[in-house]
């Protein structure tokens, strides 16, 4: 019984060791690789206590369906959202609260055809 | 034990007390049976004796009867395999969780100085234009028109929404008034 225990609990504590922080999904946006490229501007900026991610498209066309469905997931745990249509103008917001603090994720296509995704908040409020 | 010599009480005894303490073999322990039983109870008696002849009554009482002691059976081959493959599981599950959990902990370390995020952590800025990795005061400023432009436009939006809810609820307000008036 002490041996499964002891096992049991070598095996949780690895799990939590290779384990990350629940992220939302606009997130994974960041960690790709394959957006390096001509066209899309990724700005990351750490100030004092505040994160700011951004992550904008000059022709966010064959982009603006992906951003969306993700948005679409973290909408889930938003306390608040704001959604704007105007002509091609598109624009929603969510404040998202996590660890006390709020996220603001933002998603904006523009009627130039280009799209913005943008995540901000205290480093506290990622943990 | 030789059935010619005649046994004395003591070795009657003797032999009596190590029945009693199971020290004889099967053949002995017959030959004594056969012994006490040969002799008159009043020829051959003592305590010790006396015992040994009863615990003889009632062994030939047992086995008169048929009884014996169920035989343990034997795990099929199936399941003394599944045992002891669990055995071999257990014991090597404990040693891979120790080496994930290692390995585990060690890929944390290295990979966190490479990830942008901790880069980003000592250098406070980090910025890619097309491609390229922009550092020193462009990528500040980059970075300080950017996040400048993106507040302003969410505020913006916000206070526009509020301001259109506000008016709303302003209208709806009015709407109920002219009803309750014209009622």
């Amino acid at each position: 019984m002490k041996r499964q225990l002891a096992t049991l609990l070598l095996i949780t504590a690895s799990i939590i060791a290779v384990a990350k922080p629940p992220k939302l999904a606009c997130e994974t946006v960041f960690d790709r690789e394959d957006l390096r490229i001509e066209g899309i501007r990724i700005v990351k900026s750490q100030s004092g206590n505040s994160n700011y991610r951004s992550i904008k498209f000059s022709d966010g066309k064959k982009y603006y369906d992906d951003l969306y469905k993700l948005i679409i997931q973290d909408k889930q745990r938003a306390q608040t959202v704001y959604e704007s249509f105007e002509g091609k103008n598109e624009s929603i917001l969510l404040q998202i609260p996590n660890n006390g603090h709020q996220i603001t994720v933002s998603l904006r296509r523009n009627d130039d055809g280009s799209v913005e995704l943008y995540i901000s908040g205290l480093t506290e409020a990622f943990k | 034990m030789n059935n010619d010599y005649k046994l004395t009480l003591q070795e009657i005894e003797e032999l009596s007390r190590a029945y009693l303490d199971c020290r004889l073999s099967r053949l002995q322990e017959k030959e004594l049976e056969l012994v006490l039983t040969s002799l008159p109870p009043d020829e051959a008696s003592s305590p010790v004796i006396d015992e040994a002849r009863e615990t003889m009554a009632v062994a030939s009482m047992i086995e008169a009867s048929g009884y014996s002691m169920p035989k343990q059976q034997p795990l099929p081959n199936k399941k003394r395999a599944g045992i002891r493959v669990a055995r071999i599981a257990l014991r090597w599950s404990g040693i891979a969780a120790a080496i994930v959990l290692i390995a585990g902990t060690v890929l944390f370390f290295r990979n966190r100085d490479n990830d942008p995020d901790s880069l980003l952590a000592r250098e406070s800025v980090y910025v890619i234009v097309d491609g390229e990795v922009i550092t020193g005061e462009r990528a500040q400023r980059i970075a300080a028109e950017s996040i400048a432009a993106s507040l302003a436009e969410s505020a913006a939006e916000i206070r526009e929404i509020t301001e259109m809810e506000k008016n709303n609820e302003e209208f709806k307000e009015s709407i109920i008034n002219e009803i309750n008036n014209y009622l």
